[in-house]
């Protein structure tokens, strides 16, 4: 076992210089952190916000595949606006059906006695 | 209801498109029809470009021009893509037959049925902005 594996980045102190990359292919010195991963201390109020974003993206996307497929129909491949049409329609699904369920929770609260 | 904003404006060129459709439906079973027609000259529906340029309008970002005169024009003309209406052309500059006729049968055919499939999709398209409305009022 060489010295490498057993001392990661995180034990080791002081400044870390970001290398130069010109391709996403290069490895980098610091590694950044996933911008996809939810940090753990954020809010639900975040969450839900990121959430909201995300389905209205969805929408916003497939309504511009629609009229990318009118004015440029060379460049918008037909399954990737059915496939545009399908996100849109889970994610606003999925956020419809969890304020349902949150307004069903509070219902439940207030009727407990 | 729904004008100024997204939903209506995608709702809005989807229907202007679909109308062109339905004219170029029209101006593609002419073509066809006429085929053997000595001296006749095939139409076109020239919609699609219009509008792209129009939208493409709304957005661009131009250098202001300086005006001094109301009769100066500017650099970037914004076009409504409301006024954009969809112009049959006549092809009179090809000749493919030596009767003066310049339908391509097979040609014509495949507009059909391109021009139908399109259709097709749009109305899957308008239908899905409809459903997705009625999701959230459901």
């Amino acid at each position: 076992m060489s010295l490498l594996n057993t001392i990661n980045e995180n034990m080791v102190n002081g400044n870390f210089v970001p290398m130069k990359t010109t391709s996403p292919l290069h490895m980098k010195a610091v590694k950044n952190s996933d911008p996809q991963e939810i940090p753990s201390e954020s809010s639900f109020a975040d969450l839900v916000r990121k959430g909201l974003s995300a389905a209205n993206d969805d929408q916003i996307e497939s309504e511009n595949l629609f009229v990318k497929m009118i004015s440029d129909p060379d460049s918008v491949e037909v399954h990737d606006v059915s496939i545009a049409m399908a996100k849109a329609n889970m994610s606003l699904q999925m956020t419809k059906s969890i304020v349902d369920k949150a307004v069903q929770a509070y219902k439940d609260i207030i009727s407990m006695r | 209801m729904f004008t100024g904003n997204s939903f209506g404006k995608t709702v809005d060129i989807l229907q202007r498109t679909m109308d062109t459709s339905l004219l170029r439906r029209e101006v593609i079973s002419n073509n066809i029809a006429n085929a053997e027609t000595p001296n006749f000259k095939r139409s076109d529906v020239s919609f699609e470009a219009e509008l792209t340029r129009a939208l493409a309008s709304e957005t661009k970002k131009t250098l202001p021009a300086k005006v001094t005169n109301d009769r100066h024009m500017s650099f970037n003309q914004t076009v409504d893509y409301r006024s954009v209406r969809p112009r049959r052309v006549l092809d009179y500059l090809t000749e493919s037959k030596n009767n003066g006729n310049n339908v391509d049968i097979e040609q014509e055919m495949m507009m059909a049925t391109q021009n139908q499939m399109m259709y097709e999709l749009m109305s899957q398209s308008i239908g899905f902005q409809f459903t997705q409305v009625n999701i959230v009022t459901r």
